[in-house]
Order: structure tokens, then C-alpha cells, then sequence
């Protein structure tokens, strides 16, 4: 029952540092890689990360829990990521090959092996993707967060998400069967 | 690579997670400041709104409170006079004793007048009929006085009620504004309305519906077919019981034909005259401003954009096929629904 995301949230709201730790503890990890892939930059990811958390607290008062804690959360760091972007400037870091050096979780190592190809070239066409398609990738595919999580935190309709998760998924599909040599060759991009 | 898109899902939903810096989570902890509890979040919304609402209804509000005030005052007064009327009935002991009030007649004025002026003592009974008639005279004098006040309020509760020029110039301005709104509105739904073809088109080979029910996955709401403007039509329940008391556009497609030609008009509202082409662009009250624009040709509803050139240059081409479009700017026919 500690666990409960919106016991926590009530709890930080009272003044309990037990509850906002055990926050922390539950959302710092996906905030982090959330906005890591975004960035592209570990550096830059912690201190997103940090103004993120930061905006949490300044924000408890005004959470009304209609939203889910977790889509709260990552509606804030969407837009600590979009303010970030915009103040500096950034240019759309397209493919900085994030998922190069952390080993996938889920099947086991031999399809993993099997299935390296294929994933890497698809984490390098979502990266191509429009900025709305692929944030919205992100936050659903990702982060796992459902569907009216994902609009919840972009701000969007659920039949939105809905468009566009088929529409990546489609441009991904015609992305990866025109020109799959060009998403083959960012498997790793220090090769010659 | 040939891959389905489940497996592009499955790929996607065990992408890895890059790990944050072991000093991230102390840093967090550290920098961790929450608000005092209880704090309330900001009112500057509600402010806001307070303020818009009383910058919006206030020119209403002004006089409805003059016209209540002098309502209140007017009963208040009411109450007082019959409270008055009812002591007047309560001194006087009958109706013959009101007759005091009147001038007396000579002979009975002078006999008092001499009984006061000779000794009050002799005659007690003129001494207090002399008090009363002095003060049955007050109180006439006081009821006068609240009639001619009634009166004055009466006329200014009346003046009241009659709203100022400058109120009814802003009544006017708002029912325009209500007619734009509800114009705006119109466009909108048509514009829903030919997102919804589009849609459609995409998942049947680029071809158009044959009817309004075909697009019932595409159209969200029942309410988009039903201009605001359009007092005679209710949204239906369901779209089993649509029929054509439940929408007010007119759709014009043919079904089966292929939606190649961006200038044919696919929707138009009676009521403003709005419509929408095949492309999906909307153009608002256009068979209102400009019905020679509407050209119809085998069977369809064209858009002239530049009616100029075309007269120009293609009346030849056009020949006997064209036709302008009934004097109401709408083709005929009844919805499609």
C-alpha cells in the first residue's frame, strides 16, 4: 500500500520526506531514461532529471489526480525535455544510437542475439520519425505507459495517440522494408 | 528486412533502458524541497475568471440592481402606508369621526374656537377633539407625503426597465456575435465532416462513401451533423436512427468515384452556405457570397475559384453540361444520411 504512487503524492503533498523519497525512488530511473533518449546526452539527462523532480515538488499542490501519477511525471519531463530544447536551441539529435552498450531485457539471450539486427535497426527509424510521432512512441512503447497515460502526459486525445502510434508504426514498416541498409549501417555508427 | 508490425511492437516495447549515473539518485534526494503542507494551489485562475465574469455581465447586472433596489424601497414603502392606514383605523373610532378632518361647519368651528379661547377647562371634550383633528391632520399630511414618494419611485422603477440605448446596442452586438459563433461553428463540423471522407477514402481505395452512414467509424459525434444554426434538427440517438430530420448538411459525393478532383464540393450547409471540396479545404458561406462560383456538371458540384479565367477561356469546354445551381445556393435533394 506504500507503494501506491497516489498515497505517495499525498503523503509529499503533507510534508513527508519518506514519501517523496520512496518517489524518487519508484520514477527516477524510467524519468532518466525517458529524457536520455530524448537528449541523447547522459549529462544533460541527469540535469533534466533534476529540474524534472524539481517541478514535481513545486507542482504537488496543484496535482489533482485525475491523471495517473505516473502520466503526471512524465508530462513533466516531457515539457522540462521541450522548454530544454527550445531555451538552448537544440538541434534534433536524429540517432545517437542510446540503445548501443545496455543489453535488452526481456527475451532470452539467444534471441536477443537473433534479434539484434532488427532491433537496432528499428530504435535508429524511430529516431528518424517526426518529433511528435517519436515522442509518442517513446512514452507508449518505452516507458509503458497505456494509452490515456501517453495522451495524459503529451496533452493530447487518446484518439490521437491512437493515430499516431498506427502512423509510425506504418512509416516504420515502409521505413524498414525500402531502405533497411540505411538503418543497418547505424547499428554502429563508428564503424567505416 | 520484411518484419510485421507486431513484431516491430514486441522489438519496441523491450527497448533497453539506459541506466542513470549512480549520483543521480543522491542529487535528487538532496536537492529534494517540498512545499509547506496545506499550501493551496495558485488562484489566479479563479481570479481570472472572476474578473471576466464581472468585465462580461456587469452593463446586465447594473441596471437588474437599480430595477431590485427600487423594487425593495417601493414594497418597503407599500408596507409603510398600510401600516399607517391601519393605526388611522385604529384612532378613529368609527367612520363619522374622519368628518373632523373636513373644515367644520361655521357655527360648530366658532363655538370651539370660543370654548378655547374662553376656558379649556369647561370644555374638556373640544380640548381632545381639537388634539385629535390636529393630529388626523399629520397623518394626512404623511400619507400624502408617501403617496407623492410612491409615486416618484414608481416612475423611476419604470425608467429603470427600460433599457438605455447604449445596452440595447450591446444585446445586438452579442446576438451577432452569437450568429459568428454558430457561422463557426458550422464551418467546423464541415470541416470534421471532410477529415471523415478523407479517412474513409484512405481505407477503401481512394474511392468516396456512398452515404453519411458509411462513415460511421470516422465520424466521432452524431451532434457534427447538425449545423448549430439549424433549429429544425436534432442530433439523432444512434446511427441506426439517423435519418434526414437528424442532419443539416447535404452531402454530395458519389459512391465509388475516386476523389481525385479537389475542387468538387462534397458537403454544403443550407443555412450558411458553407461547403466542403474534395480536399477537404472549407469555404465559408461561399454559396451565399458568391453562387456563380457553384458550377455543376455532370451531376457534381464544382468550384469555379477564379470564375473570370474560366468564362474566359473554358465556356466553350463547359457547353451544355454546366448548370448554375438553384437561386438558394444549395443543389437540391434531400441529406444522404
Amino acid at each position: 500500500m506504500e507503494s501506491d504512487p497516489n498515497w505517495l503524492v499525498n503523503g509529499a503533498r503533507n510534508g513527508e520526506r519518506d514519501a517523496a523519497n520512496q518517489l524518487i525512488e519508484l520514477f527516477y530511473r524510467p524519468i532518466y531514461a525517458f529524457l536520455r533518449r530524448l537528449c541523447a546526452s547522459d549529462a544533460d539527462a541527469a540535469d533534466l532529471t533534476q529540474r524534472t523532480f524539481s517541478r514535481v515538488w513545486q507542482a504537488l499542490p496543484s496535482f489533482a489526480g485525475r491523471a495517473s501519477v505516473a502520466s503526471w511525471i512524465h508530462s513533466i519531463a516531457y515539457h522540462v525535455y521541450v522548454d530544454w530544447r527550445r531555451a538552448d536551441h537544440h538541434t534534433e539529435p536524429r540517432s545517437n544510437a542510446w540503445w548501443a552498450g545496455y543489453p535488452a531485457s526481456g527475451p532470452a539471450p539467444d534471441e536477443v542475439v537473433a534479434r539484434t539486427d532488427m532491433a537496432t535497426a528499428i530504435y535508429a527509424a524511430v529516431d528518424h520519425l517526426d518529433t511528435d510521432l517519436r515522442d509518442t512512441i517513446h512514452l507508449h512503447y518505452y516507458q509503458d505507459l497505456t494509452l490515456k497515460e501517453t495522451a495524459d502526459a503529451l496533452g493530447i486525445a487518446t484518439s490521437t495517440v491512437k493515430y499516431r502510434l498506427r502512423s509510425a508504426l506504418a512509416e516504420l514498416h515502409k521505413n524498414l522494408a525500402s531502405e533497411p541498409s540505411r538503418f543497418q549501417l547505424l547499428k554502429n555508427p563508428n564503424a567505416p | 528486412m520484411n518484419i510485421d508490425t507486431p513484431d516491430i511492437e514486441a522489438i519496441l516495447r523491450q527497448a533497453p533502458r539506459p541506466e542513470p549515473p549512480a549520483d543521480l539518485k543522491p542529487a535528487l534526494v538532496a536537492r529534494l524541497k517540498l512545499p509547506p503542507p496545506g499550501a493551496a494551489p495558485s488562484k489566479a485562475t479563479t481570479r481570472r475568471l472572476t474578473g471576466n465574469w464581472v468585465r462580461r455581465w456587469g452593463w446586465v447586472l447594473a441596471p437588474a440592481t437599480a430595477s431590485l433596489a427600487c423594487a425593495v424601497v417601493f414594497t418597503v414603502q407599500q408596507v409603510e402606508i398600510t401600516n399607517l392606514k391601519q393605526k388611522l383605523r385604529a384612532v378613529l373610532p368609527s367612520p363619522a369621526a374622519v368628518r373632523p378632518a373636513q373644515p367644520l361647519p361655521t357655527p360648530v368651528a366658532s363655538q370651539v374656537q370660543e370654548g378655547a379661547a374662553g376656558s379649556a377647562t369647561f370644555n374638556p371634550e373640544a380640548t381632545q377633539l381639537e388634539r385629535q383633528i390636529a393630529q388626523l391632520g399629520d397623518e394626512v399630511n404623511r400619507l400624502e407625503q408617501l403617496q407623492a414618494e410612491n409615486d416618484r419611485l414608481r416612475t423611476q422603477l419604470a425608467r429603470a426597465m427600460t433599457l438605455p440605448p447604449e445596452v440595447q446596442t450591446n444585446l445586438a452586438a452579442l446576438d451577432q456575435a452569437e450568429a459568428r459563433a454558430q457561422a463557426i461553428a458550422c464551418v467546423n463540423n464541415l470541416k470534421q465532416l471532410g477529415l471523415a471522407v478523407r479517412l474513409w477514402a484512405t481505407d477503401n481505395g481512394e474511392t468516396l462513401p456512398p452515404d453519411l452512414r458509411s462513415m460511421s467509424n470516422e465520424i466521432s459525434s452524431l451532434k457534427m451533423l447538425v449545423c448549430p444554426a439549424d433549429t429544425n434538427r436534432q442530433p439523432a440517438q444512434s446511427w441506426a436512427a439517423l435519418t434526414s430530420a437528424n442532419a443539416s448538411y447535404q452531402y454530395l459525393g458519389v459512391a465509388g468515384e475516386s476523389v481525385n478532383d479537389p475542387h468538387w464540393v462534397l458537403f454544403i450547409c443550407p443555412i450558411h452556405g458553407t461547403v466542403t471540396m474534395a480536399d477537404g479545404s472549407v469555404q465559408m458561406g461561399m454559396a451565399k457570397a458568391h453562387p456563380e462560383r457553384l458550377v455543376r456538371r455532370q451531376g457534381k458540384l464544382y468550384y469555379e475559384n477564379s470564375p473570370s479565367d474560366y468564362l474566359g477561356d473554358a465556356r466553350s469546354q463547359r457547353g451544355s453540361s454546366s448548370e448554375k445551381p438553384s437561386p438558394a445556393g444549395a443543389p437540391g435533394g434531400a441529406p444522404n444520411p
